[in-house]
C-alpha cells in the first residue's frame, strides 16, 4: 500500500532531515546501547539503533527500524514498568527505570531504562525520544519496595509471618518452585550507581551530537523545552500524535483558534489520498482541496455547520495535487478537550469510487469509528496544544 | 442499529412462570423472531492456547476493527441526539493533592442512571426477548459473540444469536463510549458472574485492544436485579488508581500466569490481578466473585490493559455515605452535579468518602489469604 513505503521514507530520513546526513556516523561512534524514536510518524517507531543496542541484543538494525519499542518486551516484563514508560511518553518527560528486555533468540535481561525527550528550539515540539539502555550485571536482589517491578522478597517475609495459614504455605511453595533456571532472570535487578552514571553520560554525548549537527540544518534542539513561539502551527503533543497514528483513515484536524482554521494534523491516509506531502498541508486551511467542480452550496454548508459546532456529512467535489478530481465523502466533527471546550474540528475523507473498506463495515461506519478515536483521543488534553499534565 | 418486525413469537421462560399456560416450547429461536442487529463474531481461539496471544495495549499500531464499530455506534447515536447531553462538553480536572484524583462537572448527572436502565430495559423475570430490543432499539448499538471463525468478524443487520453481549449505549455517560455491556442467552437467565460470561466480557475488552478502554462492574446493584450488566467507557488518561504502586501479594508465573498485587497508598483497599492467560485470568476472577457473594460481599470489578489486568474494589457499607460508590469513583474518578461541589471538591473530602468504604486491614488481610489459596488451587 503507498503509505507504507511513504512511512518508510520518513522513518529513515526523521534523523537526516533534521540533524543533516552526518548525524548517522557521529550516531554510530558512540558505543553504549541506544535507540531514537519518532513519535510523529505512525507507531511511533524506532529511527535509529546504535551499534551497541544491537549487539547487546542480538537484532541486525533493519530488523528494529520502523518497529515500536515493545518488540522487545515479554512475558515477565513488569506491566507498572511498561505503564511508566508510556507515561513519560505521555508527558513528554524523562524517565529512569529497571526493566526486563528480551534478545532476539528470546532470552530475558535487566537493562536500566534511561529516555528523554529532544525539544525543538523553536516550536518546543517532541522530535525524538533517545532511550539509553544499560545492561545490568547480576547481583543478589534486596528485599524492599522499589518502584522497579516485583520483588519476590518482601513476599517470603509476608508469608513466613503468617505460619498458621494454609495458604502461605502453598504459596511459598510456588515462588520455591519456580524454575530456577528463569528464577534468576526475573528476579528484579536494581541499577546501581556505576549504572546510572553510564546512563547519564550516554545520553549527554547523544545530546551533544544531536544539538551539534541540528545547528547544521538551522533547526537546532536541545535537551529541555525552550518555551514555545507564538507563531505557525500549535504543536500537539507527542501523546496524540501516538493516538492519532493508529487511526487509519483519511483525516485531518483544523484547529479553530488560529486564524484561518489551519490543519495541525494530518493522516498518512490523508496524504495518500490527496498526495500532499505533510509539509504542505500543515498550516493551511482545507480549501486546497477545493476546485472549479466544487460545489460552493456545499461549502457554505459546512461553514454554517462549523460556526454551529455542530457535525456535519457532505458529498463534494475535491482535487489531488495532481489535479485529478474525486467525490468525497466528507465528514466534520467538533472535537472537545479535557476542559470541555473545543479544541480542534476533525475532518473525515473518503474517496466514493475506491472500494477499499474489506472489513464490514458500511463507510458511515468506517468514518464515525475515525471519528470516535480521534474524540478519544483529544478528550485526554487539558489545554489545546502542550502535554496534559504539567512536566516535572 | 436494530429493526424489528412485527411478529407473533412464544414466550419463553423455561425457568420461570410456572403457570404461563404456554407450552414448554423447544424452538427458542421464536423468542427473537424478527430481531435485526449488527453482530461482532470474535474469532476462534485456538485450542490449548489459554493466552490470549497479545501483550497489553497497546499491541497493534492500529485501531482494531470492534474498537471501530463501537466508537462508530456511539457516535452516530451522539450525533442524532439520542444521548441526553454531550458528555465531553463537561469540565474536567485533576484535583490539588499527590492522589490526583480527577473530578468532572456534569450538570446533567443522572447518579440513577443505572437503575432507570435497568427498570426500563431488563424485566425482574425472564431472559432477553424481543420485548427488551423492541423498547430500546435506538440505544442497542450492536452485539458481540462468539463466532466460528478463525478471524473475527462483523456482519451487518443479521439475526440476533441465542447468546452473546448486547453493548447499549448509556444515554447519560460518564465519559465517551459510555456503554453497558448486557450478557445474555435466550434459553435462561444469566448466572451470577459465570466463568463463560466473564471469559467473554474480558475477549471482548482484548479485543478492543484499546488503552482508554475501561470495563466496570459493581456487584451491589446486580444483586438488586437478575440481570447482570457490566459497563464500559473510554477514559484516555489512565484512571488515577491506575497509576498507583503496587506491592505484590503472589506469583505463578509458570501454571496460571497470575500476579496478585495490592495498590498501595491508596484510600481504598484494593488487589490487583494480571495474566496474559485469558483463561487464568477468567476462571480466578469468578471464584473469588462467587465467593464473595455467597458471603454476601460488595465489590467492583475494573478491566483495564485491553482485558489482562482486573481491580478488585471491595466495599463495605459507609457509615457516611448514603449510596456505595461506583467502580470509576473506585478508581479515583468523580463526577459532581453542581458547580459548588466540583469548584470545591478536595482531596479530603474524596479520601474520606473512599476511606469509609474501604475493607479494614483484617479483613483484607482474610481476603488476600482466600485470593491466595483460590490462585494455587486454581483448576484450569
Amino acid at each position: 500500500m503507498g503509505s507504507n513505503s511513504v512511512r518508510d521514507r520518513l522513518v529513515d530520513q526523521s534523523l537526516t532531515s533534521r540533524y543533516s546526513q552526518w548525524v548517522l556516523e557521529a550516531l554510530d561512534e558512540l558505543e553504549d546501547p541506544f535507540l531514537i524514536t519518532d513519535p510523529a510518524i505512525a507507531g511511533h517507531p524506532i529511527v535509529f539503533a546504535s551499534r551497541g543496542f544491537l549487539a547487546m541484543t542480538g537484532y541486525a538494525f533493519g530488523e528494529v527500524l520502523g518497529r515500536n519499542g515493545r518488540i522487545f518486551q515479554g512475558p515477565a516484563t513488569d506491566r507498572r514498568s511498561v505503564m511508566e514508560i508510556r507515561e513519560a511518553i505521555r508527558e513528554e518527560r524523562t524517565v529512569q527505570i529497571s526493566i526486563l528486555n528480551y534478545r532476539k533468540d528470546g532470552t530475558p535481561h535487566w537493562i536500566l531504562f534511561h529516555m528523554c525527550p529532544i525539544f525543538g528550539a523553536e516550536d518546543g515540539r517532541v522530535l525524538h525520544f533517545v532511550a539509553v539502555q544499560v545492561p545490568i550485571s547480576k547481583r543478589r536482589s534486596r528485599c524492599g519496595v522499589e518502584r522497579c517491578g516485583a520483588v519476590l522478597g518482601t513476599c517470603r517475609e509476608e508469608v513466613r509471618l503468617d505460619k498458621d495459614l494454609d495458604c502461605s504455605h502453598h504459596a511459598r511453595e510456588v515462588f520455591v518452585d519456580m524454575d530456577s533456571r528463569g528464577l534468576e532472570a526475573k528476579e528484579p535487578q536494581m541499577a546501581g550507581d556505576q549504572e546510572k552514571e553510564k546512563a547519564a553520560n550516554a545520553i549527554n554525548c547523544i545530546l551533544l551530537a544531536l544539538n551539534r549537527y541540528s545547528k547544521m540544518t538551522g533547526r537546532v534542539v536541545c535537551g529541555k523545552r525552550c518555551g514555545s513561539a507564538g507563531s505557525g502551527v500549535a504543536s500537539l503533543p507527542s501523546s496524540l500524535n501516538i493516538s492519532l497514528g493508529r487511526i487509519k483513515q483519511s483525516f485531518v484536524l483544523t484547529d479553530p483558534h488560529s486564524p484561518d482554521m489551519p490543519i495541525v494534523y494530518a493522516s498518512d491516509a490523508f496524504l495518500s489520498l490527496t498526495g500532499y506531502s505533510r509539509q504542505e498541508v500543515l498550516g493551511r486551511n482545507c480549501r486546497f482541496l477545493n476546485g472549479p467542480g466544487t460545489d460552493y452550496e456545499v461549502l457554505k454548508e459546512i461553514k454554517k455547520s462549523i460556526h454551529g459546532q455542530q457535525s456535519c456529512t457532505v458529498r463534494l467535489l475535491n482535487y489531488r495535487k495532481d489535479g485529478s478530481s474525486f467525490r468525497n465523502l466528507l465528514h466534520i466533527s467538533p472535537v472537545r478537550n479535557a476542559s470541555g471546550k473545543i479544541a480542534f474540528y476533525v475532518c473525515v475523507q473518503m474517496d466514493e469510487s475506491s472500494k477499499n473498506i474489506d472489513n464490514g463495515l458500511s463507510p458511515e461506519m468506517w468514518q464515525l469509528g475515525a471519528v470516535g478515536a480521534v474524540k478519544v483521543a483529544v478528550r485526554s488534553l487539558s489545554s489545546s496544544a502542550g502535554p496534559s499534565r504539567p512536566s516535572q | 442499529m436494530v429493526s424489528v418486525e412485527q411478529v407473533e413469537g412464544r414466550t419463553d421462560y423455561p425457568f420461570l412462570r410456572q403457570n404461563s399456560g404456554s407450552d414448554q416450547s423447544k424452538d427458542h429461536q421464536v423468542t427473537l423472531k424478527g430481531v435485526k442487529i449488527h453482530l461482532y463474531k470474535l474469532g476462534i481461539i485456538a485450542k490449548g492456547n489459554g493466552a490470549c496471544g497479545c501483550f497489553p495495549c497497546t499491541a497493534t499500531d492500529s485501531q482494531s476493527l470492534l474498537d471501530s464499530v463501537l466508537l462508530s455506534q456511539w457516535e452516530d447515536r451522539a450525533w442524532k441526539g439520542q444521548l441526553k447531553y454531550d458528555v465531553t462538553t463537561c469540565q474536567t480536572k485533576v484535583i490539588n493533592g499527590e492522589k490526583k484524583f480527577v473530578v468532572q462537572l456534569n450538570e446533567r448527572w443522572n447518579s440513577l442512571f443505572l437503575e432507570e436502565f435497568e427498570n426500563s430495559f431488563l424485566q425482574p423475570l425472564g431472559p432477553i426477548s424481543s420485548n427488551h430490543i423492541k423498547s430500546h432499539k435506538e440505544n442497542v448499538l450492536f452485539c458481540v459473540s462468539q463466532g466460528e471463525k478463525e478471524s473475527s468478524e462483523v456482519v451487518l443487520s443479521t439475526m440476533l444469536p441465542k447468546d452473546g453481549i448486547l453493548i447499549i449505549a448509556n444515554a447519560n455517560p460518564v465519559e465517551y463510549g459510555h456503554v453497558f455491556l448486557v450478557p445474555y442467552n435466550i434459553n435462561r437467565l444469566p448466572l451470577f458472574l459465570d466463568k463463560k460470561m466473564v471469559e467473554l466480557i474480558l475477549r471482548t475488552a482484548v479485543e478492543v485492544n484499546s488503552s482508554s478502554f475501561h470495563v466496570f462492574f459493581d456487584s451491589i446493584i446486580s444483586n438488586r436485579s437478575d440481570h447482570i450488566i457490566f459497563q464500559a467507557s473510554y477514559f484516555a488518561n489512565p484512571l488515577p488508581v491506575e497509576l498507583f504502586p503496587t506491592v505484590p501479594v503472589y506469583a505463578d508465573t509458570h501454571r496460571t500466569g497470575i500476579h496478585i498485587c495490592e495498590v498501595a497508598d491508596y484510600p481504598l483497599k484494593t488487589l490487583v490481578f494480571m495474566s496474559n492467560n485469558l483463561n487464568s485470568l477468567s476462571n480466578i476472577i469468578t471464584e473469588i466473585c462467587s465467593n464473595l457473594r455467597d458471603h454476601g460481599s460488595a465489590f467492583n470489578l475494573l478491566i483495564t490493559d485491553c482485558g489482562t489486568k482486573i481491580f478488585l474494589f471491595p466495599q463495605v457499607q459507609s457509615v457516611i455515605m448514603d449510596r456505595p460508590i461506583s467502580t470509576w469513583e473506585c478508581g479515583g474518578y468523580f463526577v459532581y452535579g453542581t458547580k459548588f461541589g466540583f469548584d470545591n471538591a478536595s482531596e479530603t473530602e474524596i479520601l474520606k468518602r473512599m476511606a469509609s468504604v474501604s475493607l479494614d486491614d483484617s479483613s483484607f488481610q482474610s481476603l488476600k489469604h482466600l485470593c491466595c489459596s483460590i490462585a494455587v488451587n486454581l483448576f484450569l
